[in-house]
């Protein structure tokens, strides 16, 4: 069973009077342990597609499926849990709470989804050990580098073990070293929790090293290329031309 | 400001016009909830503090009329104080007509009953002037009407209106009242006497009947005398200086040729007299609604202070741009202006609209205590919107200071890194820790000073330094609290608590204004619970003490100086023959000038109440053997609050007018009492006799027999004595009932002022809670992202607050006991001469606590559903 099936997405907004469509019509399958990157320039809507896969917002029409549930009919309580308990989630701007520790911020979805302070601690502490940061527990956000703030909210994301984890341009805030040694982070859980990684970004050596680029442009799937065959999908050209529809299997 | 000119490119004066426009009024334009708070919460204060100066002015300003239009052109008047003057002793005072016309008055406060088809008649107190209208009609004027027409009448004809001995002129307000007509009968009770008399004349609203509200009554003086039982007796002569002769020196001139124990005064200083009286009630209304705006100031700072607060990367950013810091002062400054003129604008009406209010529940005070005057709320003059505006802006300018300066000294290039951030964020700052000590340590120094006139204004500037150190103490507080709470609040409220612990120590320079303005509104509300608390229960032990008859026999007296007309012997004879009574006790009471202001001479029996018990000595030791000692001698024994107004103290000698002239008594005992804060002197009544003749009771204390029912007795006297007779019985369970009525209602405005100081304050916490979820837009969307559902939002929010609420009322509560132990040793020794025996209200302060969390709490629930709708998006923004 497919982690994520997207299909035929389509998202519009109102900005004041006109009515802007950021996805027109995407369809995006990942299996448990795949790593696609969503490329394209600013406003291609890969953040927009990332929302709508994570469980953050609801598409003007099309279905998301997260492990064969439909998010659909799921009120937004719902997909809170769900998302805590199946979705982690990484950002540009490391997003950490302030006013936490390090600890604490890695530890809170599992402390959101009620489990004992100590075991929730216990468990951010691993995390914490496995991504580097395991001497910056008790220190607070600002303390941290940019480095080991992504790294922080990298183990706040994996750390109740997602089937999903979702990340929008993990190393657009970072330097070219730091932004290497995250990526590698991200592969390596990526490979060893069998997450299914979902990550957009703009740096193409960062799209160079997933299984799979889908490339985006005004809100549709422009191309997909595999890297584990090194050809690009044949599917794609003709679902495109089909109905302005992009799909990727 | 430039305003309406545009300021050359050049030129980075203070806060130019359009910077303002765009900086300022659109940011506070673009928040309507929190500017409408502040706004509303500076108007309230302003109003409370306007409504409460309208409302003392207007008892004050009721009464001054009233003696204006009752003495009309009177220049003086003479008269032994308290006394009046014996009719025979007229013919020696021939002379003084060489200073112009004379006019005897009878002058009384009665009351009036209207018969009512069917039920208990109208009663109504009016105040009775007795004339002889030949020579009274130069001094006052007596417009007669018909319906609504002027009747002219010639002095002949209003004389044979008034020689029929029981006629009656009121005026067109009391007639329509009580649907009166010319012919008909009204009832005067003057002591136990009922008097029938008829309707002669209707008054238009003009000199005397155009005040009080139509309460007047004019006779003819002989009636008058016959009517309040003082024949033989007028109140005093008036006196209208002929044209061109000098007030100051006929009064010099006729003080001297006068016979010891008579005085000249001039009419307006009665209400000298009276100011004085109500001066310290007044006082300390004004203290109090001083508070409320207090409360407004602190949330003008929180405004501006927050506006600073979250703009340092604008302000920073306008700094680089060539912005001066005079010109980001005069920004901030300006913010709090503009609230300002808008919260005093729509303060001064709403002041005048609290002022009813005020006035309706403080006249009941002042007409129980000191004077009966008809209170009306005076028009809203300039003056008084002039107020509003004097007190206001320059206050709400002061409050904003400190924020405004802030803001200046911020350095430009941190402020646009975001470095400056941190600053707010973290660290105690010392001067939060010493400049508290400091005001506590003067706050200590201050009330051991003693009072200024009369007045606790140092108790008054101890309690306002505890009040702005403990607001100071705020952020220590909070600091403290991080540190000492985090663990708890994580273990008892689960993750929500956690989260709340983290952001409430994080938000600690912004919530420490508001905090602070409700933690103050509470020690207030605390302060005062306890001193009234405190009050109610020293009285109810007093009571306990003191009224220790079964019965209270009484006439009609409305007031302290409606005290005309006693108990006849006969109905004392008649209840001192009831078989069930043991003994009986008199009082009589007279208002007498003494010392500038107002006091009250009594007599009672005191080998009987020695014998019964319950007087309360403050003063000597052994203060029942000083009472016995008083006994036949020129001695009294005073109240604590006469004591300590003209520090008189045991054995000290005190000079009381008579009418033998100023007589000195020696003062051997000090007694507790509560029931006025004039002063009282009680002399036995041989005493009393010897010095201002033959006087009957107006009050009369029964002791009954062991067993007997003392509503069986009162029922069974007021059979006997039969309805003529307007005698009034309470029992003591009945008359202990009513003083604490009167005790509860005599602070209802207290409280009144209070609920508006913290409803205020509520307010501002609200908005601050709104103010926080707001600026916390990102790191709540963040939360819902990682998991946290709208549950849990709910109580991580409505927990923020509940927390705030239970820690502001922890500190108001410790500071309302500071500030009680001034209230009760300080400034009601000073202002009333009450020593109050310290208790705690608790049942009342759990109570307090439970609704302020509970309020707390539940002005988080917006905020709290506006947290759960915020956009998940918002999470994955830029930092800031």
């Amino acid at each position: 069973m497919a982690v994520l099936e997207a299909r035929d997405l389509r998202r519009r907004y109102r900005r004041g009077d006109t009515e802007v469509t950021a996805l027109d019509g995407v369809g995006l399958t990942l299996e448990a342990g795949a790593f696609v990157a969503v490329v394209g320039p600013s406003g291609c809507g890969k953040s927009t597609l990332l929302h709508l896969c994570g469980a953050m917002d609801r598409p003007t029409a099309g279905e998301v499926r997260l492990e064969g549930r439909s998010l659909a009919a799921l009120d937004d309580d719902a997909l809170t849990r769900l998302r805590r308990e199946r979705v982690g989630f990484v950002f540009q701007f490391f997003n950490l709470l302030p006013t936490l520790t390090v600890a604490e911020n890695i530890g809170l979805p599992l402390l959101l989804a009620g489990r004992e302070p100590s075991d929730s601690i216990a468990r951010a502490g691993e995390w914490a050990e496995r991504v580097g940061i395991s001497h910056r527990l008790d220190h607070a956000p600002a303390q941290l580098s940019g480095g080991e703030a992504q790294r922080a909210a990298i183990a706040r994301a994996v750390v109740h073990e997602p089937a999903l984890l979702v990340a929008d341009e993990p190393t657009g805030n970072l330097d070219s070293e730091n932004g290497r040694r995250i990526l590698d982070l991200l592969q390596d859980v990526n490979r060893r929790s069998g997450v299914a990684l979902l990550l957009a970004t703009h740096d193409a050596a960062v799209a160079a090293a997933a299984d799979r680029t889908v490339a985006m442009r005004d809100g549709r799937v422009t191309g997909v290329e595999s890297r584990r065959d090194g050809h690009e999908d044949p599917s794609v050209p003709e679902l495109a031309a089909a109905g302005s529809t992009g799909s990727v299997p | 400001m430039t305003a309406g000119r545009p300021s050359p490119p050049h030129r980075a004066s203070p806060a130019p016009a359009g910077l303002f426009r765009a900086f300022i009024a659109r940011s506070l334009l673009q928040q309507p909830l929190r500017s409408a708070a502040t706004v509303a919460s500076l108007a309230v204060g302003v109003a409370v503090v306007v409504a409460i100066q309208l409302a003392n002015a207007s008892s004050v300003r009721g009464f001054s009329t009233a003696l204006d239009a009752l003495a009309g052109r009177t220049s003086l008047e003479i008269a032994v104080p308290g006394v009046g003057l014996d009719e025979t002793r007229l013919a020696d005072l021939g002379w003084l007509r060489e200073y112009g016309l004379v006019s005897p008055v009878i002058d009384a406060d009665v009351l009036l009953e209207v018969a009512r088809d069917g039920g208990e008649p109208a009663r109504e107190a009016v105040r009775l002037l007795g004339v002889d209208i030949l020579r009274d009609r130069p001094f006052r004027d007596y417009p007669l009407v018909d319906g609504d027409t002027p009747r002219a009448l010639t002095t002949q004809g209003f004389l044979d209106l008034l020689t029929d001995p029981e006629s009656v002129i009121l005026t067109r307000r009391f007639t329509r009242r009580h649907g009166l007509d010319v012919g008909d009968r009204v009832d005067l009770v003057v002591g136990e006497r009922a008097v029938a008399l008829r309707v002669a004349g209707i008054l238009g609203d003009e000199g005397p009947a155009s005040v009080l509200d139509g309460g007047f009554a004019l006779m003819d003086v002989a009636a008058a005398q016959w009517a309040v039982g003082r024949l033989g007796w007028v109140d005093r002569v008036d006196v209208r200086l002929a044209d061109g002769v000098d007030i100051a020196r006929a009064e010099q001139e006729i003080a001297s040729r006068l016979l010891a124990g008579i005085a000249v005064r001039r009419p307006s200083s009665r209400g000298a007299e009276v100011e004085r009286m109500l001066r310290a009630f007044q006082f300390n209304l004004t203290a109090l609604s001083l508070i409320a705006l207090l409360v407004g100031l602190f949330l003008v700072y929180n405004t501006v202070s927050v506006s600073v607060i979250t703009r340092r990367r604008e302000i920073g950013l306008l700094r680089t741009l060539g912005v001066t810091r005079r010109a980001v002062v005069g920004l901030f400054l300006g913010e709090a202006g503009g609230l300002a003129l808008l919260g005093c604008t729509l303060g001064a009406p709403l002041g005048w609209l609290l002022a009813h209010g005020a006035v309706r529940l403080t006249s009941s005070t002042v007409s129980q205590f000191w004077i009966v005057a008809s209170a009306t709320v005076p028009p809203l003059e300039p003056r008084m919107v002039m107020l509003a505006f004097a007190v206001g802006l320059p206050l709400a300018l002061v409050a904003a200071a400190a924020p405004a300066f802030e803001a200046a000294r911020l350095d430009p290039l941190a402020a646009v890194r975001g470095d400056a951030d941190l600053d707010a964020r973290e660290g105690l700052q010392r001067r939060f820790i010493a400049g508290p000590l400091m005001l506590f340590a003067a706050g200590a120094w201050l009330a051991a000073q003693g009072p200024v006139g009369g007045l606790p204004v140092f108790g008054m500037l101890a309690a306002l330094a505890v009040v702005l150190g403990a607001g100071m103490a705020m952020p220590a507080v909070l600091f403290g609290f991080r540190r000492a709470c985090g663990a708890v609040m994580g273990r008892r409220l689960r993750v929500e608590g956690r989260l709340a612990h983290a952001n409430l120590g994080a938000a600690i320079p912004r919530l420490s204004i508001s905090v602070a303005a409700l933690a103050v509104s509470l020690a207030m509300m605390a302060a005062i619970a306890i001193m009234v608390g405190s009050f109610r229960e020293t009285v109810v032990y007093w009571i306990g003490q003191t009224l220790q008859a079964d019965l209270f026999v009484s006439t009609a007296r409305q007031s302290p100086n409606a005290d005309r007309g006693g108990i006849s012997a006969a109905t004392e004879a008649l209840i001192a023959g009831h078989p069930a009574v043991e003994a009986i006790d008199g009082f009589k009471g007279m208002d007498m000038p003494y010392g500038g202001s107002t006091i009250t001479v009594g007599a009672g029996r005191f080998a009987t109440r020695l014998e019964r018990g319950g007087l309360q000595f403050k003063a000597p030791a052994d203060g029942t053997a000083a009472m016995a000692g008083a006994i036949g001698r020129d001695r009294v024994v005073v109240s604590e609050a006469f004591s300590l107004k003209y520090a008189a103290d045991v054995g000290d000698r005190i000079r009381l007018p008579t009418p033998a002239g100023p007589t000195p008594f020696e003062v051997s005992a000090v007694y507790f009492d509560y029931s006025s804060d004039r002063g009282l002197v009680v002399m036995d009544a041989g005493t009393f006799e010897r010095h201002f003749g033959p006087e009957r009771p107006s009050g009369l204390t029964v002791y009954l027999a062991p067993g007997a029912r003392a509503a069986s007795v009162r029922d069974e006297l007021r059979a006997a004595l039969g309805p003529e007779r307007r005698i009034f019985i309470t029992t003591n369970g009945d008359l202990r009932a009513t003083v604490l009525r009167i005790f509860d209602a005599t602070f209802a405005i207290t409280y009144a002022l209070e609920v508006i100081a913290i409803g205020v304050s509520l307010f501002g916490m609200a908005a601050t809670l709104l103010t926080l979820v707001l600026e916390r837009r990102r790191e709540i969307a963040m939360l819902r992202l990682v998991g946290a559902d709208s549950r849990q939002l709910r109580r991580l929010i409505v927990i923020e607050a509940g927390v705030l609420g239970a820690l502001t009322q922890g500190v108001g509560l410790v500071v309302g006991l500071a500030l009680s132990l001034i209230l009760i040793y300080v400034i009601n020794v000073q202002s009333f001469g009450w020593t109050i025996q310290f208790h705690l209200p608790v049942g009342f302060l759990a109570q307090a606590t439970v609704a302020v969390v509970a309020a707390a709490a539940l002005a988080g629930l917006y905020p709290a559903r506006l947290a759960a709708r915020f956009a998940l998006g918002d999470a994955a923004g830029t930092p800031e």
